[in-house]
């Protein structure tokens, strides 16, 4: 039979290891004891967060909105991707003229059209170089060009440009999506 | 419609549920605030681990957080949280019996499982509101009061209380049992009156 003092003792695990083991092997075999000793553990347990709780409270607040904002990021993160791939394809049909457009200027270049074969021929006749090899010479000489250039813009003071070229501007339809995105996640 | 009454019902669960479902995140902070507690000793009732009971209360909260358009406007929030918690500690519990199945603390938190096994879920909701007006029934600055508020607010056991009470380890121990069943006792009786 546990005594009332041993009781507290185990929920209070202040008994040494021997005597708790004892407490264990009793109410393990005494159906009584265990339900004496499961009341007590209840009631323990209650008072302890009933009375001690609200720092711990406090503390789960905390980590609770925490995992809720992240989570609820992740989903505006997810949701303004979803959008974008959403939009893809409605920013092509609408720029569906552009894309026409381009194929017009180079055709067979755009990844879309790779159905449609160009021969060397009709580049040939539209005068695209089908050899982009350089064994020619031509596109050695325009690079030699283009670096004199350069130069020649950069020197126009004496000293080489290295302020930060302008970036070109991005096509229409990334800006799009760019925009989408971030603002998907500065929301 | 009396300006207190409006309050209640602009702020109710459903009205809190429904803001955070259309993106204000911090209504949730209401919602946590309204029913954390009585959740978080329902849970106490149920498992005696604090740690897990912090655990538990976490869970609840995030779960339904992210379930909360399955949550059923009109109905008790504190209801739902209760049941999703109760999954919770369903799921704890068997991991926890496979995990430690050989461990000798094992056979302390087998009981948990044969409670949960019995189906004891409902029994926890009017034994909390019970249990806090029973502790209202001890006396003010009364030796009883003095030894629940050393033991459970301050968090000191029978061997750090002692002194601060002039007595015996001993006596302190058999003192909080005899404490804790006239409480049960108590509860037993108001849960009586509130059935589940």
């Amino acid at each position: 039979m546990l005594t009332h003092e041993q009781v507290i003792a185990y929920l209070e695990e202040t008994l040494p290891p021997e005597e708790a083991a004892g407490v264990e092997a009793e109410f393990i075999a005494d159906a009584a004891a265990a339900t004496q000793l499961t009341e007590l553990a209840q009631y323990d347990s209650a008072l302890r967060t009933l009375l001690g709780g609200a720092v711990e409270r406090t503390r789960i607040e905390e980590s609770v909105l925490a995992a809720v904002c992240e989570k609820s990021l992740h989903e505006t993160e997810a949701s303004g991707l979803r959008q974008t791939l959403k939009q893809k394809p409605d920013h092509r049909s609408s720029n569906h003229g552009r894309h026409e457009e381009n194929n017009m200027n180079n055709p067979g270049k755009n990844p879309d059209d790779i159905t449609k074969a160009v021969t060397k021929d009709q580049m040939a006749e539209q005068g695209i170089p089908t050899d982009l090899s350089g064994a020619d010479g031509r596109q050695s000489d325009r690079y030699r060009e283009d670096l004199a250039d350069e130069e020649k813009w950069g020197q126009g003071d004496g000293k080489k440009d290295t302020s930060p070229k302008p970036t070109p501007a991005p096509e229409a339809e990334t800006q799009g999506e760019d925009n989408g995105y971030y603002n998907g996640l500065s929301q | 419609m009396p300006a207190t009454l409006a309050i209640k019902e602009l702020h109710g669960d459903d009205a809190l549920v429904a803001a955070v479902c259309t993106g204000d995140v911090q209504k949730y902070r209401l919602l946590f605030e309204r029913h954390a507690e009585q959740l978080q000793v329902q849970v106490a009732f149920q498992v005696w681990v604090p740690h897990l009971v912090s655990e538990i209360v976490h869970e609840t909260f995030v779960w339904a957080y992210q379930h909360l358009d399955e949550f059923q406007s009109g109905t008790s929030f504190q209801a739902w949280l209760r049941a999703i918690a109760w999954n919770l500690i369903r799921a704890e519990l068997q991991k926890f019996a496979r995990e430690h199945k050989h461990r000798k603390d094992y056979s302390k938190h087998r009981l948990w499982l044969d409670r949960i096994a019995a189906g004891e879920e409902c029994a926890d909701g009017p034994k909390v509101e019970a249990l806090r007006k029973c502790l209202n029934r001890l006396q003010k600055d009364s030796r009883e009061q003095k030894l629940i508020h050393l033991r459970y607010h301050e968090g000191l056991n029978s061997k750090q209380i002692a002194p601060l009470v002039s007595q015996s380890p001993v006596w302190v121990r058999v003192t909080l049992h005899r404490i804790i069943h006239q409480l049960r006792a108590c509860v037993a009786e108001r849960k009586a009156i509130v059935r589940c």
